[in-house]
Order: C-alpha cells, then sequence, then structure tokens
C-alpha cells in the first residue's frame, strides 16, 4: 500500500503565495472602502467556512449509509475538515465588521423601524455571537469526532467502530442540518433583515454540498495526476460527476423555488430581495444559474464526460467559481444598495483574487492535514468494495 | 423453435467474470450470460457495446420540454390570453414546474417503453431456461453451438472453474 501524501515543493509554496494574495486583495478592498472590505470578507470567510463544512456533512452521510464510494479518497473530506477552525476563526473576525454587514446591529435603525424591533428578540447582537459561536463549536466537535473514529479505525476492527458510531452519524446529520440553516438564516439572510425566505438555508445546503463536492473531485484527479490514489479509476471519476450533476440540478431546483414563489406571489416585502438584483446586478444574477446549472448540466450529461478527467476538472473549478459569485449575489447587493457604494467595486478581479488567494490557504491547509496520515482507508470497512467500484 | 447451445455452468461469478473475459479475448462470442443477480463488469467482460437508451432518454425529455413550452404559451398567449396578476402573459417563471415534470414524464416513459421493447419484454412471456438453477445460484455462460465448438469451450471454461460444460437444447419460444 502507498504512504502518506507528500505536501512540499511547488504545491507547497504556490499555496503560501497565494495566502498571501488573499491577504493583500482583501487589504485592497478595505481600501477601497469600509463596506466593500467588510462585505468582500464576508464573502471570503463565508464561503471557506461552506466549502469546509460540507466535509462532515460527507464523512457522517458515508458513515450512516455504509457508503463505499467515498472511501477510497475519504482522507480528502477528513483532511478538509481540519480546516475547520480556521473556518471558525475566519467567521470570528467578520463579527467585528457586523455594524458594517447587518443593519440590525444599529440601535437607532431599530428602534425607527417597526419591523426590526418586532425581530429584535432574534436579531439582537449577543445573540447572534452566541449562536454563531455555538455552531462554530459544534462543526468543529462534529469533525474532531470524525477525527476519533477514523484513528480507531486504524487501530483496531473497522467494521465494529463503524457499528458503534452509527449513532453519532446518524445524529450528526441532523445537528448539521440545523445549524447549517441557523447560520444560513443569521449570517446571510440577516444582512437583508427585512426580507425572508423559509427555504434559504435549503439553498444553502444545497450550495455547500455542490462546492464541496467540487473540491473533492478536483483533489482526487490532482492527486491522481501526481501518482497517488492508485485504486481510483474512471468508475470513482464517474460517481463524482454524477454527484456535481445531480447537485447542480438540486441548487437549481431549489434556486428556481425560492424564484418563482416569490415572483408569483408578488409580495413586496418578498420581491424586494429579487427587485434589488435586477435593478443593478442582472446580468450577475443570471450569469450565476448559467454557471452553476446550465454549464454542469449540459457538460456533464453524457456519461463519456463524467469519466474525463480533464471535463471534470473543468466542471469543479468552474463551479467552485460559481459558488463563490452565488455567495458574493446573495451579501453584496444589500449592503451596497443601503450604503450607495455601487460605484467603488462589484464582483471583479479583486474578489476573484480572494478567491484565489483564499484556496491557496485553503489548500495549505487541507494538505498538511492529508500529509500528516496514511493517503488510502484500507481500515475502513467499505474500503474493499469502494476500491473495486463498477459502473 | 428449440435451438442448441454451448452452456457453461458456474457456481461463482468471480470464474465467471474471468472466463467470460477469456473467451472475449480469443474471439468466442457469446450469445448471452444468465445470471441470479445483475454482476458488475460483465458488460465489459461480454464486449456488450453502449446501450442506446440514454439518447432515447433524451429526445424524450427535449420533445416532452418542447411540447410543455408551446402548449403553455399557446394556451397562455395565443388561444385565450389570461392577465393573472398583470404579469405578462408569457412569463417563463411560470412555466417552469410544467415544462420541469413533462420533460420528466416523457424521459422516464419512453425510457421505460423502449427497454421493454428492446428487450422484447411483456406480460406472459415466458423466461428462456439455459439451466434449470439460474435464478438460483448458477451463472450460465451460454453459446450458439454452430458458432463454438464444444471443444473449444469446454478447454476454455474448465480452466476457469467451470463446473460443467455441455450441449444443452433450448426451447426458445415456449
Amino acid at each position: 500500500m502507498e504512504g502518506n501524501f507528500v505536501f512540499e515543493g511547488k504545491l507547497k509554496q504556490i499555496s503560501i503565495v497565494l495566502s498571501l494574495l488573499a491577504v493583500i486583495a482583501l487589504g485592497v478592498s478595505f481600501g477601497m472602502n469600509h463596506y466593500v472590505g467588510w462585505v468582500d470578507y464576508l464573502v471570503f470567510a463565508l464561503y471557506f467556512t461552506t466549502v469546509s463544512v460540507s466535509s462532515i456533512f460527507f464523512l457522517s452521510l458515508a458513515g450512516v449509509l455504509q457508503a463505499s464510494w467515498l472511501t477510497p479518497y475519504k482522507r480528502i473530506p477528513e483532511a478538509m475538515s481540519g480546516f475547520l477552525p480556521y473556518a471558525a476563526g475566519l467567521m470570528l473576525i467578520s463579527i467585528a465588521g457586523m455594524g458594517a454587514n447587518y443593519e440590525w446591529t444599529h440601535a437607532d435603525i431599530v428602534q425607527n423601524d417597526p419591523i426590526l424591533s418586532a425581530k429584535v428578540a432574534w436579531l439582537n447582537t449577543p445573540r447572534f455571537v452566541g449562536t454563531m459561536a455555538f455552531i462554530l463549536i459544534v462543526w468543529n466537535l462534529i469533525a474532531l469526532r470524525h477525527k476519533k473514529v477514523s484513528e480507531m479505525m486504524d487501530g483496531s476492527n473497522g467494521a465494529e467502530v463503524a457499528r458503534k458510531n452509527m449513532g453519532f452519524f446518524a445524529v450528526s446529520i441532523l445537528v448539521f442540518a440545523l445549524t447549517i440553516s441557523c447560520a444560513a438564516f443569521d449570517w446571510i439572510m440577516s444582512v437583508e433583515p427585512h426580507w425572508f425566505s423559509t427555504i434559504f438555508g435549503v439553498y444553502i445546503f444545497a450550495g455547500t454540498f455542490v462546492s464541496g463536492m467540487a473540491f473533492i473531485t478536483l483533489t482526487v484527479i490532482t492527486l491522481k495526476e501526481q501518482g497517488y490514489l492508485k485504486n481510483v479509476n474512471e468508475n470513482h471519476l464517474h460517481d463524482l460527476g454524477k454527484w456535481m450533476f445531480g447537485m447542480s440540478v438540486f441548487w437549481a431546483y431549489i434556486w428556481i423555488s425560492q424564484y418563482l414563489l416569490i415572483w408569483y406571489a408578488n409580495v413586496p416585502e418578498e420581491t424586494e430581495y429579487y427587485v434589488l438584483r435586477h435593478h443593478h446586478w442582472n446580468g450577475l444574477f443570471f450569469f450565476n444559474v448559467v454557471i452553476n446549472f446550465v454549464f454542469p448540466f449540459f457538460v456533464l450529461m453524457t456519461r463519456k464526460a463524467k469519466r474525463n478527467a480533464t471535463v471534470l476538472k473543468t466542471v469543479a473549478a468552474v463551479l467552485l467559481v460559481g459558488h463563490f459569485l452565488d455567495m458574493y449575489i446573495m451579501v453584496a447587493p444589500k449592503i451596497f444598495h443601503h450604503h450607495d457604494v455601487h460605484h467603488v467595486s462589484g464582483f471583479g478581479v479583486v474578489q476573484i483574487l480572494q478567491l484565489l488567494g483564499g484556496f491557496g490557504f485553503f489548500i495549505f491547509i487541507v494538505g498538511r492535514a492529508l500529509s500528516k496520515r496514511k493517503l488510502e482507508v484500507t481500515s475502513d470497512p467499505t474500503y474493499a468494495e469502494g476500491a473495486h467500484l463498477h459502473q | 423453435m428449440k435451438k442448441d447451445f454451448v452452456v457453461a455452468i458456474f457456481d461463482d461469478e468471480e470464474k465467471l467474470l474471468s472466463g467470460a473475459f477469456k473467451a472475449r479475448d480469443k474471439n468466442m462470442e457469446i450469445y448471452d450470460v444468465y445470471t441470479p443477480f445483475p454482476v458488475h463488469g460483465l458488460d465489459d467482460a461480454m464486449g456488450i457495446k453502449r446501450s442506446f437508451l440514454p439518447y432515447v432518454t433524451f429526445l424524450a425529455g427535449a420533445a416532452g420540454l418542447t411540447l410543455a413550452v408551446s402548449y403553455q404559451v399557446w394556451t397562455m398567449a395565443i388561444d385565450w390570453p389570461i392577465n393573472v396578476g398583470g404579469k405578462p402573459f408569457i412569463s417563463w417563471p411560470a412555466f417552469v414546474p410544467i415544462s420541469f415534470e413533462l420533460t420528466v414524464l416523457f424521459a422516464a416513459h419512453t425510457t421505460v417503453a423502449a427497454f421493454l421493447v428492446y428487450n422484447k419484454l411483456f406480460p406472459g412471456k415466458n423466461p428462456v431456461i439455459m439451466h434449470p438453477e439460474q435464478t438460483c445460484n448458477k451463472f450460465v455462460v451460454a453459446m450458439e453451438k454452430d458458432k463454438v465448438s464444444l471443444e473449444d469451450a469446454k478447454a476454455l471454461f474448465s480452466e476457469h472453474g467451470a463446473l460443467e460444460v455441455k450441449i444443452q437444447n433450448v426451447d426458445m419460444n415456449p
């Protein structure tokens, strides 16, 4: 069997350089404008938090279903969950920008606004910070527990460990569902505190699923190109392709579900969300659907495409950019409108550099975590089944 | 109609797979393989080409989509325009659910129908029985007798752990 992934040389250097780039690009945003800076920072923090938190969902899901498709490359989500402490750090720093991002943090605005006054029991700073800390701690605890389970599997009878932790896997999925919904409502939806959408949590979950799967796909193919993961073949790529295809469709389904009902009912307090986006952001708003649904849908439709590493890499990269744009479209418009900073910035080169730099940082942390343990999870009871996958 | 087949009987799917792969290498044409459950990799081993069903699905889906969109446009905007909440007659978001559903409906039903027709499956069809235990615990590789000789088959499949290789007269249209 193969040993560990070696994280050094070019990849490590590039990831460190890109991490610095992220800091500089975020600095540029803050230099342009206080509000632009905090918008970009919040999008940055949210995006990498969602990408990394998808990992605990994949691990719990595979655990509870005894799914074998994930086992040949299970170390990748395990390593991604190693980013969660840093994600927690990123999110906690965003508390410093609450005043800029969330209008409900200002007592004078809330006082003169009957709707916000009525929501004060939920939308207040101590409750917000407390819930955020709670959610981040819970995610980190789940990640730690997954790490422990995986280490126990290495040390003893994997099947026994998997069976004993079935309850943990099942409960953690439930906890994940509740916490990510709450996080979506708190951290993203409350940017527009007058507006509400009950499907919003599912929408964020769909995006999280797609971007997490895209990152896993990209990593699997890259590792394979470097000579690792010898057991992974085009049958496994086919699975990853199906996941990206299916979950992009799921994302689009939730997108249209939210849009359609609000459009049809035409109630002013609901339509304001889309009116705002159609007004200033119409191009990006629909481009978001093209890049996250239309493109992967038609490109990944055939079996051949799903089994082709180059096609998969391209689609995965596009989806990772697409869901960053999606996050930006959710956060930026209201704040830009509120503080009238449309002329200062938008979604452009600086934001793409932040994304690229963020991935440098993300890959640095994930790569380091990945290098610490044996890449092949032979101790997992479903490993043999997963390695001999047929399509 | 009765027909003679050379049948090789296995009790293990791995042996069956290796035998079938070898037969393909030696250009020994396999008529069909009968197994109690789907054996992964058997399509490859038998050298079966990709099914054309996905194209049927795609075309049927496209037909469903076209029908749904054109019918909605016709009813909502041309034949009997109705003002719904002041929205334009042709409002794409309102058409999405029905377009989606009809696409899925056409694609799914046509695929199943095409599958049944292509495999000549219909109610009351009697199964072809190469070996009485082919739906229980035995795996059967069948080759047409005029294309493969018993000796060749025996030499090849015995080597891969066939329990028995013999000539079988099978009723094809019971």
